[in-house]
């Protein structure tokens, strides 16, 4: 009888004092800092592109980070605090371990839904971005799940090592671990090793496939987070014999889960190997253009047929294939690209609706490249020694060897030729600004001769050089009305196809001011 | 029992034993796991911040009610702690530069190596000693409003500005090539650091008559 209303009276304890924890944790600015930490890097890791939903997935629990950072000091600074008042909570019902839970669950639960807030604005915002592909909850929910688990570092840490040097130091340690984990830092033996399966974030592979995502192991990575929280908060506990000899079990059994998890699941899938392009796309044919993307892109196919056909709409472009290629290898994986004919390759990015259409005027221009006649692909050649000298001297800390080498075996390169000073590579800049809707601030800055990092899809280069002038007077020709410009280019289609036609021509039939060229070419002429 | 022994245990261990982990695992980083020279740099600095952080927390006296009243200046009391601190700090700071200062042979892929340079003692203990100074100088400072735990805030606004100094523009940032020639910043760094000690003994100066 005693025991009951014993257990009645302790057991409300964890609730209240996890309610009184939530809101303690809901007014410390270092929360709010964590949240808007998070805010910031879901802006950056979702908001330019358009969404492709199994990738963003990913994301939207990455975004998290900075808010399990916040987690894991703001909960040991709560575990602190309540061993520095343990002797005035002492007379409290329920003792110092329902103390530790209603802790914990305050903290966790309260950044856990932060957390949620976060994503489910992620997720509207993805919604709102004419996506593709679906969801994988479990990649979402890790987000959430790494959040239970820092938390639960922190209590351990303020429990056992109660110094507050502790987390911040912990924090920084976790962050090294977070950095590395990234399948592209370089660290074989890590990746090889599996330990990236540990990391608060598994980032997506850049160079691989985006179909391989669905081999990730997000429901054994929720599985970990969870039973590690589990863990660390019972290690938190004072426990009877029984109880520890139970935990200590329980903990065994999860490292060598753990261990045989991360030793024997491919967790990254060749971090390393770069897949061929060729061997894991589909291709479409329309309108006698072959389009090639990933399975998981191949939606984008029309919106690539649309900024085709506006540009065929307005002059007939002369286009063989548009490939999709990876953004980071993109000038190295070209297998399966023909070296003949007019090919485009085109980025894993797309744009968002609203956003500047960098992708669909990319795709746009060497289009209208081949509707003026302009080469559509680069040329392939071998290095001159004056490239070796410039390579050798842009990067000092490879050996010389390595490039002299690279000119002895005959090692090819792929370089533009310069369209500077013709007409129809003014031409081609117009029409592809036509074509594409809302592309002026892309003129503006190329004209500039500005071409921010932030800007550059990454798409493969399509082997015309255009000057920054030419970019210039193609703003100029935008601004006059289309209809003008296209009646009195179609009028002198002829002159406009030859290369000898110079810019300055093509401005004085519009009256504009004749592009002036202070620097010359780089490279050869376009034929 | 002996006064090692005596000292051993009065050491401040839950203070250096994570300081001295983390700064561990950048001193492994910068000695065996690093790509390439900046990166090799940037783990080390990163190693410094936390040994700094960890000296930022001498000025934490638990027992000030008691020792305040004693007839003893606040700034000899502070200058013991300091040199008491300094003790695990020399030999964090020592691993740090002793594992930058090696010869490194890191991979390159396509089975070329490249042997990266040892880092500049001189130069990164002249940025060590400074941000430490930082450090314990605001620690310093806070004490004169805060006296319970100076060094939390110090270690946090510390930290806080690490971080703020790599969004500064690069002609303002405090990082220097430390291969270079250039000399200047180490300068201001020197700079800097006379001017932290400075304001870490005239926070410490007690005025007060005992």
């Amino acid at each position: 009888m005693t025991a009951t209303l014993e257990r009645q009276a302790v057991s409300p304890v964890a609730r209240p004092l996890a309610r009184v924890e939530a809101l303690r944790a809901l007014r410390r600015p270092l929360t709010w800092l964590g949240f808007l930490a998070s805010l910031w890097m879901l802006w950056s890791l979702i908001g330019t592109w358009a969404p492709v939903l199994q990738l963003d997935s990913v994301n939207l629990a990455g975004a998290l980070l900075p808010l399990m950072a916040a987690a894991l000091l703001v909960t040991f600074s709560a575990t602190i605090r309540e061993r520095d008042a343990a002797e005035l909570l002492q007379p409290l019902p329920g003792g110092r371990n329902r103390r530790m839970v209603g802790i914990y669950l305050g903290n966790a639960v309260a950044f856990m839904v932060l957390g949620v807030v976060a994503q489910v604005a992620g997720v509207v915002y993805l919604l709102m971005g004419d996506p593709i592909g679906s969801f994988n909850w479990w990649e979402v929910a890790a987000g959430p799940a790494a959040i239970a688990l820092t938390a639960g570092i922190g209590m351990i840490l303020g429990r056992r090592i109660p110094h507050p040097i502790v987390a911040p130091a912990i924090l920084l340690g976790l962050a090294y671990y977070q950095a590395v984990s990234a399948p592209y830092t370089g660290i074989d033996w890590w990746h090889e090793a599996g330990l990236d399966f540990l990391a608060p974030w598994l980032p997506a592979h850049t160079f691989r496939p985006l179909e391989t995502l669905a081999e990730r192991p997000s429901v054994l990575r929720v599985s970990y987070f969870i039973l590690a929280s589990a863990v660390l908060v019972f290690w938190s506990m004072k426990l009877t014999r029984r109880g520890r000899t139970t935990l200590i079990g329980g903990t065994a059994a999860l490292v060598v889960g753990l261990a045989v998890t991360m030793t024997s699941i491919d967790l990254v899938g060749g971090w390393n190997e770069w897949q061929s392009a060729s061997a894991n796309q589909t291709c479409l044919e329309a309108d006698s253009v072959e389009y090639c993307a990933y399975p998981a892109t191949e939606a984008w196919i029309p919106r690539w047929q649309n900024v085709v056909g506006e540009v065929d709409a307005l002059f007939p472009v002369d286009l063989d294939l548009v490939v999709q290629r990876p953004t980071n290898i993109g000038w190295d994986d070209n297998s399966g690209v023909p070296q003949t004919g007019h090919v485009i390759q085109t980025a894993l990015l797309w744009d968002r609706p609203g956003s500047l259409p960098l992708a669909a005027f990319d795709l746009a221009l060497p289009a209208a490249q081949s509707a003026v006649g302009l080469p559509a692909q680069p040329t392939e050649r071998q290095y001159t020694v004056e490239e070796i000298e410039a390579l050798i001297s842009d990067n000092p800390q490879m050996p010389p060897d390595f490039f002299w080498d690279m000119l002895e075996s005959g090692e090819t390169t792929i370089s533009s030729c310069a369209a500077q000073d013709q007409a129809r590579a003014v031409v081609a800049v117009w029409l592809a600004g036509v074509a594409v809707r809302g592309s002026e601030p892309i003129f503006a800055h190329r004209a500039a001769g500005t071409w921010p990092e932030v800007f550059f899809p990454g798409h493969a280069w399509n082997g015309v050089d255009v000057h920054v002038a030419d970019y210039a007077l193609a703003r100029d020709l935008l601004a006059l009305p289309a209809a003008l410009v296209h009646a009195e280019l179609q009028a002198r289609w002829a002159d406009v196809l030859d290369p000898a036609t110079t810019a300055a021509d093509l401005a004085s039939w519009f009256g504009l001011d004749a592009p002036s060229y202070d620097d010359p070419p780089t490279a050869p002429p376009c034929p | 029992m002996s006064l090692v022994r005596k000292l051993a245990i009065a050491g401040p261990w839950l203070q250096w034993a994570p300081v001295a982990a983390v700064a561990g695992l950048f001193a492994w980083v910068v000695g065996a796991n690093v790509r390439d020279a900046d990166e090799r740099v940037t783990y080390m600095r990163l190693g410094l911040l936390v040994v700094a952080m960890g000296v930022a927390y001498v000025f934490d006296d638990p027992a000030k009610p008691t020792t305040d009243a004693v007839p003893s200046r606040l700034v000899r009391r502070r200058a013991v702690r300091l040199l008491l601190g300094l003790v695990p700090w020399a030999a964090l700071v020592g691993v740090l530069l002793w594992m930058g200062s090696r010869e490194l042979v890191v991979d390159l892929g396509f089975d070329m190596t490249e042997t990266l340079p040892p880092v500049p003692a001189g130069r990164v203990l002249i940025e060590a000693a400074t941000i430490s100074a930082v450090g314990v100088a605001l620690a310093a400072t806070i004490a004169r409003w805060w006296e319970e735990r100076p060094g939390w805030m110090a270690s946090a606004a510390l930290l806080a500005l690490f971080a703020g100094s790599w969004a500064i523009p690069p002609q303002w940032t405090p990082w220097g090539d430390v291969f270079g020639p250039d000399l200047v910043r180490q300068r201001w760094w020197l700079v800097a650091l006379v001017v932290a000690l400075a304001v870490c003994v005239a926070f410490s100066w007690d005025t007060r008559t005992r």
